[in-house]
């Protein structure tokens, strides 16, 4: 059976594509720190505010926009862990729209007032 | 080397596979509905470096990734729509190169047909992912 040049080709970028896509992923542990030691067994997961109030909304907004940096529990991650904050609502919104310079984007274009509000609301159910 | 730098290492190394992706689907596009063969071949030849260098930097901005955010792979919100088109995009984006690079001009006009709807894919994805990674970093 005769293997026309296009397909072998075809044959030879598909393996090329998964092997490169597979080494980015193996790259990945390089970057990945260490595990952190758990400080305690009783380490609970990021509890959901109740639907319809302001802090699930600011849940939903933190997921979107903030876990990234921030960890999906809050614990912190690239960005500081918000468990326990003790700034002022109007210093978080102010940190929230403006960024801080080389260190976290600025939303205050992205997120409205009510959404900072929002965040805030779930940020203040972050205790220690 | 702290996430800044790699902020910054990353938003460098992108944009040039993104734009040279740009310029070979135009160029490719070009070159298949010309009808005049030699300057059809020429939009190819264009578009066939162009993605021939697009893949040679893409490692760089796949790596510069990885380091940025901490060698997650997937992730959630932003990060993680960002990295559902991106990863297809960078394994589209080699395949097409290496299948570029065996046929080169020996292509039918189908198999061209066919390549050139795969690379517009990648663009989309590519963009796709462009557009969630700087939503990411600006945020706004």
């Amino acid at each position: 059976m005769r293997v026309s040049l296009e397909f072998k080709a075809a044959i030879l970028g598909t393996i090329s594509a998964l092997a490169s896509v597979g080494l980015a992923f193996a790259t990945g542990n390089m970057f990945r720190p260490p595990p952190q030691p758990v400080p305690s067994a009783g380490v609970e997961a990021l509890a959901i505010p109740p639907e319809g109030t302001p802090a699930h909304q600011g849940y939903t907004l933190f997921m979107m926009n903030c876990a990234h940096c921030h960890g999906n529990d809050a614990r912190g991650d690239e960005g500081p862990d918000l468990h326990g904050i003790t700034k002022s609502d109007a210093r978080i919104a102010s940190m929230i729209k403006n960024g801080i310079k080389g260190e976290m984007p600025k939303f205050g274009t992205k997120l409205s007032d009510t959404n900072v509000q929002a965040l805030i609301a779930f940020v203040r159910t972050l205790n220690d | 080397m702290n996430q800044v730098f790699w902020a910054r290492m990353h938003g460098g190394a992108t944009h040039f596979p993104i734009a040279l992706i740009v310029v070979s689907v135009v160029f490719d596009g070009a070159g298949y509905f010309c009808r005049n063969e030699a300057r059809g071949r020429e939009f190819r030849s264009v578009g066939f470096y162009s993605i021939l260098i697009a893949a040679a930097a893409s490692p760089a901005a796949v790596l510069s990734g990885i380091a940025l955010s901490n060698g997650v792979l997937l992730g959630t919100g932003m990060l993680a729509l960002h990295h559902y088109f991106i990863w297809p995009a960078f394994g589209l984006l080699i395949g097409l190169a290496v299948w570029r690079l065996v046929v080169r001009e020996r292509a039918s006009r189908l198999a061209g047909g066919f390549y050139l709807t795969l690379a517009c894919l990648t663009l989309v994805a590519m963009m796709t992912a462009g557009y969630w990674g700087g939503e990411m970093v600006i945020g706004n």
